[in-house]
């Protein structure tokens, strides 16, 4: 029949998402929620936290979310968060690993000669180590059961690296590592492993770049987050490998003469 | 606006989309996909006869709206590129999307499987499939950008191949090289056209259940193969999105297959 007839309906399904206080893992909360997924939602962040439940109270949709602070670089608080999700909902169906920074507070871009050790485990603690704690910690109940969704966030800079962000680069290009051997290694047990690669996204994270504003055409992060929506929803038989999602920059106007051939052609007709 | 998840019939509601290769394959799927939409479908391809079946199976698989018609046509004539478009404009005064299909694996009348040692490609080999997959996606793309420039509005997708341009594999050089190509033009392509909110886009669906590849001996090798219809859905959804937002080399595969194991022959 038709495509949508093969899209999974997601209501009911349970879902661990982290860096849920802001940004794109708020987002994910609230599309998800939209579609009946019960939430676990954790960060650092305890206001955040509450800002993203009472963010979730007004959807008619949403089942009573479980809020708990998790630093996604501590082993005891992510098998902790693992077991109260379990014992609140009995299962997780999917994973969305949010959690991430781009420097350490207060730092600015620096070239890596001058980068500290401590900024560097920051950064891959935070993005890496934690991804790669979430998505181990939520396997063993996904491969009891035979099925499970993890998507973890990466980025442009996952595949490109960028001066003056090296750490944070170097972290994202893991992310898309990590999460294609857990691809290959999860498959027989009907779990999948998705990657995400957003371009710029306007989120507090550019609250950490001082003097660099986000990009005017930087996408609203429910537009993440009704993607990854969309990959939870393809069919079991298929995935998007690596999908990189990204502004349409209309607004950068090309000066002639480049376009000046185009221009021609236009007038003509 | 969510994606992919809204009424099946009516997401690209008249939209006039050309469909080159459309008459078999991913292409074939595709025009199916894009009519159960609401769009009106122009069917390009070499075969008249081919054409008229497709149309009669585009009118029976829908509910919707759509206009359907077909240009006989070969990518590789520069000729038939500019009649496609100007055709598609005699009848519906626009074209809203193109979806550059038209591909071969290897030339038709070559013998044996896709598999074709470097050492032994003729040159006509060569030819035929760089001049199908690279310079016939130049061509429909090409012809189409007048009538979009002046609008100021358009969709363009180009399918390449995860297989063939993710990396390059052996004993299909002509063909990897026509994929990496097609993603080197929509790149280009896009940084261009995007000042003029035409969007381009390219996906680079694995090894999929086609005709192409059933004629060959690989199909047995390689496991569960992606259903045509996934990847006409993947375009459907790369064409829906909201209008602030691109999907950049989006590799759509099957979940069970070994997507980057060597395809030995």
């Amino acid at each position: 029949m038709s495509e949508t007839a093969h899209e999974r309906a997601l209501a009911g399904e349970v879902a661990v998402v982290t860096g849920a206080a802001s940004g794109i893992g708020r987002a994910v909360c609230r599309a998800l929620a939209a579609e009946g997924v019960a939430i676990v939602a954790a960060d650092t962040d305890r206001d955040g936290l509450q800002n993203t439940v009472n963010d979730l109270s007004g959807l008619s949709t949403a089942r009573r979310p479980l809020a708990l602070t998790c630093d996604v670089r501590r082993e005891d608080e992510v098998e902790r968060l693992v077991e109260r999700a379990l014992e609140e909902f009995g299962a997780i169906d999917a994973l969305v690993a949010c959690a991430g920074i781009l420097r350490p507070k207060g730092a600015p871009p620096k070239p890596l000669i001058a980068v500290s050790a401590t900024e560097w485990d920051a950064v891959i603690d935070t993005n890496l180590r934690g991804t790669f704690l979430c998505n181990r910690a939520v396997l063993p109940n996904m491969i009891a059961r035979r099925r499970g969704h993890l998507v973890n966030l990466s980025s442009t800079s996952g595949r490109q690296g960028r001066a003056l962000d090296a750490p944070y680069c170097a972290s994202k290009f893991g992310v898309i590592g990590l999460s294609e051997a857990l691809a290959e290694e999860v498959r027989p047990y009907g779990i999948r492993v998705h990657v995400v690669l957003p371009d710029a996204v306007a989120t507090p994270m550019w609250d950490q770049n001082g003097p660099i504003p986000a990009p005017a055409d930087a996408l609203p992060a429910a537009r993440i987050a009704d993607f990854i929506v969309y990959l939870l929803r393809l069919p079991e038989d298929t995935v998007l490998l690596n999908p990189i999602i990204a502004p349409f920059r209309t607004r950068r106007r090309v000066k002639k003469p480049a376009t000046a051939g185009l221009v021609e052609l236009a007038s003509e007709s | 606006m969510a994606i992919g998840r809204d009424r099946i019939d009516g997401r690209l509601h008249d939209r006039v989309a050309i469909v080159t290769g459309g008459t078999s394959g991913i292409g074939h799927a595709t025009a199916i996909a894009l009519a159960r939409e609401g769009a009106h479908v122009v069917i390009v391809a070499r075969t008249a006869s081919r054409i008229v079946e497709t149309i009669a199976a585009l009118e029976r698989s829908t509910p919707a709206a759509g206009t359907f018609t077909g240009v006989p046509a070969d990518v590789t004539v520069e000729e038939d590129m500019t009649a496609m478009a100007e055709r598609t404009l005699a009848r519906f005064g626009r074209i809203d999307v193109l979806v550059a299909c038209a591909g071969i694996g290897r030339p038709p009348d070559a013998d044996g499987v896709i598999a074709r040692p470097v050492a032994k490609l003729s040159s006509g080999e060569w030819d035929a499939v760089i001049d199908t997959n690279l310079k016939g996606t130049f061509l429909s793309n090409r012809a189409v950008l007048r009538s979009m420039i002046a609008r100021r509005r358009g969709d363009i997708i180009n399918v390449a191949s995860a297989r063939g341009a993710v990396r390059g594999q052996a004993f299909a050089a002509a063909y990897c090289a026509s994929k990496f190509g097609v993603v080197g033009l929509s790149q280009a392509l896009a940084e261009e056209l995007a000042a003029y909110a035409i969007r381009v886009q390219v996906l680079l669906p694995d090894v999929t259940r086609t005709q192409l590849l059933e004629r060959s001996t690989l199909s047995s090798r390689l496991g569960p193969l992606l259903p045509v219809e996934r990847v006409a859905a993947a375009i459907v959804t790369m064409l829906t999105l909201p209008g602030d937002t691109v999907l950049r080399e989006a590799v759509v595969a099957p979940m069970h297959a070994r997507l980057y194991e060597r395809i030995r022959t």
